[in-house]
């Protein structure tokens, strides 16, 4: 013989690409049981209930101050812009209308993922 | 030269090339078209490994489909439908409340969700909470996988299980309890639950010759307290009851609705809800209204507007007058006020939950 | 006629089942399933129940016709706690401390929830922290940083609180919950 008879190679290397193919499927397999994980950080990630308990607030000051008056209500503003930039990462911001008791609330709220704008009547 | 199909034709003209008795090194190609044994074996000995791998292998993808890697997602989502929307019907349905829906409409209903309004989540109404946990008007499973749960195009047949705990033994709920040694996704949410107004108590002693209840609906849709501290009479039970002296007569109860120049007429084609009383039940009138065995001294007279009573005739700004007409004249009429002065009844409270979904 | 040649396409055909009868059985063998009880899960479930139970405790349980302004008409459990002198009365510090605590079990229904609590607000120009928890009453344990905690926090709105009187401010209640 004169060079080696490498006629029946193609059939060990089906064989290793079959076993590549099983190695691919498995890893998709284990890779498969972190999707749930995953939507657990995005549920986590979103604030929901920064902003609902932002508006919530808003709304309140806007009450308090709609019955008794006195203090502006746009005075709340910096604390809570400094407060939330401190402990939340976030900046927050709004403006409720002093003219027109039923104008317009403006409430902005940005935490570098999520950007929330209202304008509230 | 070993593919040349004209080798066979030459053959004889090469073949006289080579001399007789010398030994020459040559190519044997057989064209036979048949394959040797030792491939043969070879391929099977493959092909049989090869068909034992995919049996084992093909276990291992069949369980895996994207709907079923994550409960806990459903469940968050399904949890939040409940507690913070408060649901959606078609646009031209009859009704835009689905708790009030006719049974015969419920396909038009989009979205279930417990919440009164997207203003307030975590606060649902008892009227959307019973209308959820009523086995008569929604069939289980297939109603709730296609208007709360959501499995998707095809819906895939999520199993459930909703339940909410207020104090009762034992809690609402829906579904099946979860298999033992089931993995399931979960989500525990805190609620509140608005309830409709008390019984009023009116007491009203001396046997006057009518009494008379005035329920003024601008006096109840108070804009102070917002949709969750109020009475709702549109959409909420009313219930009445009047302590009398013992033995007196009840000849009458009528409802009169103040017109646009604050007249008090009476409402064309309305039937009164039934009327109770301590000497038995009163639409035949005149009926003595005995003395109560559990409240001696007096006698009482009850009425229950059920829910949804006023609304096909009146709005928030409706004004009704209840009354009551005696036989005896003793005492000229008395006055009284629906409202929310506590001396007659409680204020509405809230009533805190827990609501749990399981989904598997 | 019987020669040592032939065994060409069978060795390759044995060689080739063995590899992958041998590979199908190793992945068989090691595939592990992550249990999907990371803590994500556990924290997502942990911080939207500490929300709901904030919220519950943020809102009145009724109206309250007496009050004189609607911000006493609908005054919630926290805007009367936090109100309170909590920092120069340990008697009322404790006793707000504990009627929190209870109040936060009740309305989540859990009551190996371990909890603790700091006030931000703002006097002006900076934040400044009312760490009125600690030292906590005796039989609450303590926050100890081994724990791992989520957190969760509520806007108060103070119209008058007695630890820094004078005018309304509106601040952060931040709370830590754990298990053990």
């Amino acid at each position: 013989m004169a060079k080696l008879n490498e006629d029946g190679q193609w059939i060990v290397l089906m064989a290793f690409i079959i076993s590549i193919t099983m190695l691919v499927l498995a890893l998709i397999v284990n890779q498969s049981t972190l999707v749930g994980t995953t939507t657990a950080e995005a549920v986590l990630e979103f604030p929901k209930s920064d902003i609902k308990d932002l508006r919530n607030e808003i709304l309140r000051i806007n009450e308090v101050y709609a019955d008794s008056g006195g203090i502006n209500p746009n005075f709340f503003n910096d604390q809570m812009r400094a407060i939330a930039l401190d402990r939340k990462s976030a900046l927050v911001q709004y403006s409720i209308n002093i003219v027109n008791p039923s104008g317009m609330i403006e409430i902005h709220f940005n935490n570098g993922v999520t950007e929330y704008n209202e304008k509230y009547y | 030269m070993r593919n040349n199909p004209s080798s066979r034709l030459n053959y004889r003209e090469s073949m006289a090339n080579y001399l007789p008795g010398r030994c020459y090194i040559m190519n044997i190609t057989k064209d036979s078209g048949q394959i040797s044994i030792d491939f043969l074996v070879g391929f099977t000995i493959f092909i049989i490994g090869f068909i034992f791998v995919i049996t084992m292998m093909s276990g291992l993808l069949v369980g895996l489909q994207s709907k079923t890697i994550d409960y806990d997602a459903v469940a968050y989502r399904t949890g939040v439908i409940l507690v913070e929307d408060p649901g959606q019907v078609q646009k031209d349905t009859p009704e835009n409340k689905w708790e009030f829906l006719d049974p015969a409409y419920k396909d038009d209903i989009i979205r279930l969700g417990l919440a009164i309004s997207p203003d307030f989540p975590n606060i649902l109404t008892r009227a959307k909470v019973d209308r959820f946990f009523d086995s008569d008007y929604f069939s289980y499973p297939d109603d709730y996988r296609r208007m709360l749960i959501f499995g998707g195009a095809g819906t895939y047949p999520y199993n459930f299980n909703i339940s909410l705990d207020y104090g009762t033994s034992p809690p609402l709920s829906i579904g099946d309890s979860v298999p033992d040694g089931q993995s399931y996704g979960y989500i525990k949410r805190a609620v509140f639950i608005k309830e409709p107004p008390g019984e009023a108590v009116f007491t009203c002693p001396g046997n006057p010759e009518r009494i008379d209840i005035n329920i003024n609906f601008p006096d109840l849709y108070d804009t102070e307290r917002e949709p969750i501290y109020n009475i709702d009479p549109l959409n909420e039970e009313i219930r009445i009851r009047i302590l009398t002296d013992p033995n007196v007569e009840l000849t009458d109860v009528s409802l009169l609705k103040s017109d646009a120049d604050g007249i008090y007429i009476s409402v064309p084609g309305l039937n009164l809800p039934p009327v109770e009383t301590s000497g038995g039940p009163a639409p035949p009138y005149p009926i003595t209204v005995i003395e109560d065995p559990l409240n001696p001294g007096m006698g009482y007279v009850k009425i229950i507007f059920p829910q949804r009573y006023f609304s096909p005739f009146s709005d928030k700004s409706s004004k009704f007058l209840l009354s009551f007409s005696f036989d005896t004249a003793n005492y000229p009429p008395n006055q009284y006020n629906y409202d929310y002065s506590t001396d007659f009844q409680p204020s509405p409270t809230l009533t805190p939950a827990i609501l749990e979904v399981c989904i598997w | 006629m019987v020669t040592e040649e032939g065994q060409l396409y069978t060795i390759e055909g044995i060689t080739a089942a063995i590899l992958m009868v041998l590979t199908a059985y190793f992945i068989l063998n090691s595939t592990s399933i992550l249990t999907p009880g990371d803590t994500h899960i556990s924290d997502m479930q942990l911080e939207q129940l500490g929300n709901d139970a904030l919220k519950m405790m943020d809102t009145a349980k009724s109206f309250d016709a007496t009050g004189s302004t609607i911000y006493e008409k609908k005054q919630s459990d926290l805007e009367t706690w936090l109100s309170y002198d909590l920092i120069t009365n340990p008697f009322i510090r404790e006793t707000v401390i504990k009627e929190f605590i209870d109040k936060f079990h009740k309305y989540a229904d859990d009551d190996q929830l371990k909890l603790f609590a700091k006030i931000y607000y703002s006097d002006g120009t900076n934040v400044q922290l009312l760490d009125f928890w600690n030292p906590p009453p005796p039989d609450i344990p303590p926050f100890t940083n081994r724990d791992h905690y989520v957190t969760v926090s509520r806007w108060v709105y103070l119209k008058d609180p007695e630890w820094d009187p004078g005018e309304p401010k509106t601040v952060l209640l931040e709370v830590y919950l754990w298990r053990n």
